[in-house]
């Protein structure tokens, strides 16, 4: 199994698991907006890192799970940003076919966008190892 | 001989490899009889047989299977272990696992809240030790 695309479905699952509306990367309209009904999730690049030992193999990874909102304030994107915070940060992971060692946020971040919606972005770091 | 990496060298207690290593070091030490004497002329001389020959070796990496700790933290269990082995990760066929008794010098565990349990554990030679 590959690691990107279990660790993708896992946070995935556990964000839709909130009752949030979850994408993979959200629909675009035609004029090049977004074409997704607000407030919404994405999933979006995960990066990985080896963690290694000498006998086990495993990564070391970075998830950014971006937030958008149309609200009036960013208080919307905050309380769902929140949500995300009390369900991953030290929370559980079930990534088929590894172990996860942990998961924690790094980082949280919400700004404006150009056509007035929020943009919120928060940076989740975590250790899986394959399970033997 | 062919160069080998790192990771293929095994610490096993009996058949189980010891999970999480990430650097194992392994080295002897023998200490000379020394017989210089005025004779000499100034240059030291030595037997040619040793007083006394140590073997030591030493693991560290991600604490994982709890075999070494349990060792280690129970005050009741020798720390004289009869089953270690360690493997040369550039095996020359028949001729690249020493085998022995090893005394458990000390075990040190880390616990970084960020990250993953570390440990760290070192072993030295009582009496013989064979190399096959």
């Amino acid at each position: 199994m590959a690691a990107e695309f279990e660790l993708q479905k896992a946070l995935f699952l556990a964000l839709d698991g909130l009752g949030l509306t979850v994408y993979d990367s959200a629909k675009q309209a035609a004029n090049g907006g977004s074409d997704a009904a607000f407030p919404y999730v994405e999933v979006g690049a995960i990066v990985l890192a080896e963690f290694d030992t000498a006998y086990e193999t495993g990564f070391d990874f970075v998830a950014r799970i971006h937030t958008r909102s149309r609200s009036a304030a960013m208080k919307e994107c905050k309380d769902i940003q929140s949500q995300i915070y009390a369900r991953l940060h030290r929370g559980s992971l079930a990534v088929t076919g590894f172990n996860t060692i942990l998961v924690q946020r790094e980082a949280s971040d919400v700004t404006r966008v150009a056509d007035g919606s929020f943009h919120g972005v928060c940076e989740y770091r975590g250790l899986i190892e394959y399970a033997t | 001989m062919a160069k080998a990496a790192g990771r293929t060298a095994l610490v096993k207690k009996g058949a189980t490899v010891i999970g999480g290593v990430r650097v194992s070091n392994i080295q002897v030490d023998y200490t000379p009889i020394d017989v210089t004497d005025n004779d000499s002329t100034g240059l030291q001389a030595l037997l040619d047989d040793y007083s006394m020959g140590v073997l030591s070796f030493d693991v560290e990496g991600i604490e994982k299977d709890a075999v070494l700790r349990n060792i280690a933290f129970d005050p009741a269990t020798s720390k004289k272990i009869t089953d270690l082995t360690f493997t040369f990760g550039s095996a020359e066929v028949g001729v690249d696992v020493i085998a022995g008794d090893f005394f458990m010098l000390n075990y040190k565990e880390g616990n970084d809240y960020k990250e993953a349990t570390t440990f760290s554990c070192s072993f030295t030679s009582s009496e013989a030790w064979t190399l096959s």
